[in-house]
């Protein structure tokens, strides 16, 4: 059946490396883009994570991943005096397939050619004489010199964020580096790095006319969803009546004025202690706990009181700026909920609300367990499981030190995540995996794969144990039955 | 310098992805934001030990007796039979690589040069099921009524040198051609992991010094010239992932 799409002005066919490189630059100029893809979706931390990806049978023997000549392929041969017949298993060359195309099996490796290999005949001739080529030798200059492709190749490299040491800096030969190599003219980008947007302030007018902008949109809102009692109108009454304060954010004098700027948006608009203050069993926050942090909804929500053990207590002003305005500081990353929370909220605040939030936050006291408690032994039956299975699963990005990779991996040594009362959200990142938050300044969002397929509740408690008790972190033991309830139903 | 940074927000925005699946109804848009949903994953069936699926238990038992003589059991290992060559054979004989269902398999047939890759029209389940019987027919008439595991280890020896070199007489069999197909899925039956029927205990890792399923070696690149001491990991785990008792 035809399906008439809508008309737009460029259509890609096939989203590898030209084809994505192309989109993003007539995007860039400002046309409508769409890609045809034929296969399907590819994202590295479900399709490529480290548990899979070293299958040598799934992938390179029986060619997972590329293009199936069952589903098209071409016919070969070496010279005119043959006939061509249909490539039924691939050999030489291994067209891609899906989302990325053929740069799925590029290792992550990519290398620039030597000058030499732009100009090998003439080169060849001019270094080695005629002689030293056949007479029926068909190889030929590529018609276009490695100078001329330098700035495509640098371009290129810090688009894609590839990691080196350059060898030769604009003819300057660099210690570390392959002294061989082309000359650049800079150094490798090293990481796919951050850029920082300027965050206009929009006041409460310009808001409230833009919303006003919106075309109203008829939304039948469910009712009936509070539980019983709260469902009964008197019975809110009575909350009311015993937990809700009324009143308008009064500033406290003698606090300065960004403290007080902090104190409105954390205990107001913000309304952090919605989630991060522990609730009685009548769902009304326990003031004498703020922000001492809840199990909720499948997930921990942290302390963020001014505790040094589990909370803020350790993190700069600074640091807690950047969290929210990136989701993301040096050593660790917003997932879950809180994701959501950065995404459409505090990662659109001025830089001046978020250093308010930042200065009263410090400023509470601090919650919760105080100190940490001994570390468990590492000799214990579930830590030496934990050990060994932190190795095979976890190391090869969180390393073996539980250091993480600056701004890309979260650390799990000393980061208050992980030392968490409840380890429902640590337990349920590895049962199910967890994409990071990406925002317009932190715009790559790195994937933690899901381990539930390859894990039981017990060796996802015990790695969770082994990350809470190693590296001078200590906190409590993770039990099998925290994970049961966090598993997929 | 911002020009060059990745904006991948910037090309979402403004490009849509229709991703084709064999027909347009079926086609997924993606755009706006990069789909992920969790516990999503793509591991491998795991092969789990049972009834033949493909082959019959007199087609197994002569398998497993040649993958036992292609790799023999000594001090260092186990051999072939005992590792589930012949469980991993048998389960990769009623997936995609049995029927060649990933391969280009329409004419025209021709022999073709080396280069030009494999041409046969015969899939892997065909030549298997056609090459057993004409094995097991040449070994009842050749040795009194026995089959291939019947054969003391010098006649089987001697069998598979035959295959291998083009030389075995055995009839209505390209006895050359089996014993590549065979000594290549016997390998990848002893080398692959554990969780498709074969290398059973990661015994084929351990013979080799093979680390398995790990991801990053750059502790070991660090300390050149020494041994390897870390025991391998299949991609469903190693005993030391569940606690002592």
């Amino acid at each position: 059946m035809t399906r008439r799409l809508p008309a737009t002005d460029v259509v890609v066919v096939g989203l590898g490396w030209t084809g994505s490189i192309m989109a993003l630059e007539m995007a860039r100029a400002g046309l409508r883009v769409v890609a045809i893809e034929r296969g399907p979706w590819r994202d590295t931390s479900t399709d490529f994570p480290t548990t899979t990806a070293p299958d040598e049978l799934r992938y390179a023997v029986r060619q997972d991943l590329f293009l199936r000549p069952a589903q098209e392929t071409l016919t070969f041969r070496n010279n005119l005096g043959q006939t061509a017949l249909p490539i039924r298993r691939w050999g030489s060359f291994l067209p891609g397939n899906g989302v990325g195309g053929a740069g799925v099996h590029w290792n992550g490796q990519t290398w620039r050619w030597h000058p030499w290999d732009f100009t090998h005949r003439s080169a060849t001739i001019s270094r080695y004489g005629q002689a030293a080529l056949p007479a029926d030798n068909m190889m030929q200059d590529w018609g276009i010199t490695y100078d001329e492709l330098e700035a495509s190749y640098d371009r290129f490299e810090h688009l894609c964020g590839i990691g080196g040491r350059a060898g030769n800096l604009g003819g300057a030969i660099q210690p570390g580096g392959n002294p061989f190599e082309g000359p650049r003219a800079r150094a490798y980008p090293a990481f796919p790095y951050a850029f920082y947007t300027r965050i206009t302030r929009e006041d409460s007018d310009a808001m409230y006319a833009w919303l006003r902008s919106i075309p109203p949109v008829r939304n039948t809102v469910d009712r009936d969803t509070l539980p019983f009692p709260l469902n009964i109108r008197t019975v809110m009454r009575g909350w009311n009546a015993v937990f809700f304060e009324a009143g308008r954010f009064q500033p406290v004098p003698g606090r300065s004025e960004e403290w007080n700027r902090g104190a409105y948006l954390v205990t107001g608009l913000g309304h952090c202690g919605a989630c991060h203050t522990p609730v009685n069993v009548l769902g009304a926050s326990r003031a004498s706990e703020a922000m001492a942090g809840q199990p909720l909804q499948g997930w921990f929500v942290p302390n963020i009181s001014a505790n040094e053990y589990v909370g803020i207590g350790a993190w700069g002003v600074e640091d807690i700026v950047q969290y929210l305005r990136t989701g993301a500081t040096s050593w660790t990353r917003a997932s879950g909920p809180m994701a959501e929370v950065v995404e459409f909220s505090t990662s659109r605040m001025t830089d001046a609300d978020l250093r308010a939030i930042a200065v009263y936050l410090k400023d509470q006291p601090a919650r919760g367990v105080a100190t940490a408690p001994p570390p468990l032994s590492a000799e214990i039956p579930r830590m030496r499981a934990g050990a060994a299975l932190f190795t095979d699963n976890c190391a090869a990005c969180h390393r073996g030190d539980g250091q993480g990779v600056e701004r890309l991996i979260p650390a799990l040594a000393g980061n208050q995540i992980v030392l968490q009362r409840g380890a429902e959200t640590l337990a349920r990142v590895v049962v199910s995996g967890v994409r990071a938050m990406a925002t317009d300044a932190d715009p790559t969002a790195p994937g933690m794969p899901s381990f539930g397929w390859r894990l039981n509740d017990t060796q996802v408690a015990d790695v969770l144990t082994y990350a809470r008790n190693a590296w001078g972190n200590a906190a409590p033991a993770v039990e099998a039955e925290t994970v049961r309830g966090l598993r997929p139903r | 310098m911002a020009a060059h940074l990745p904006d991948r927000r910037q090309l979402l925005a403004s490009t849509a992805l229709l991703a084709l699946f064999q027909a347009p109804s079926q086609a997924r848009s993606i755009r706006g934001a990069l789909p992920w949903s969790p516990n999503e994953a793509y591991p491998p069936e795991r092969v789990l030990p049972g009834l033949w699926r493909f082959f019959t238990a007199e087609e197994a038992a002569a398998i497993t007796g040649m993958a036992q003589r292609l790799i023999p059991s000594d001090a260092t290992s186990p051999g072939g039979g005992d590792a589930g060559c012949a469980l991993f054979i048998d389960r990769q004989l009623v997936g995609p690589f049995g029927d060649s269902a990933w391969l280009y398999m329409q004419g025209p047939f021709a022999a073709g040069t080396p280069q030009q890759g494999p041409q046969s029209p015969t899939t892997p389940a065909v030549r298997y099921r056609t090459g057993l019987a004409a094995i097991a027919t040449h070994c009842r008439a050749n040795f009194a009524g026995r089959t291939f595991p019947a054969l003391t280890g010098a006649e089987q020896d001697a069998l598979l040198t035959a295959m291998e070199a083009g030389t075995s007489g055995i009839a209505d069999f390209e006895d050359k051609p089996f014993f590549e197909m065979l000594l290549a899925n016997v390998m990848e039956g002893y080398f692959a992991d554990p969780v498709y029927g074969g290398n059973r205990d990661m015994a084929g890792w351990k013979l080799v010094g093979f680390p398995g399923v790990r991801y990053d070696y750059r502790d070991v690149l660090a300390r050149p010239n020494e041994v390897y001491a870390g025991l391998p990991v299949g991609l469903m785990g190693r005993p030391a992932w569940d606690r002592a008792p």
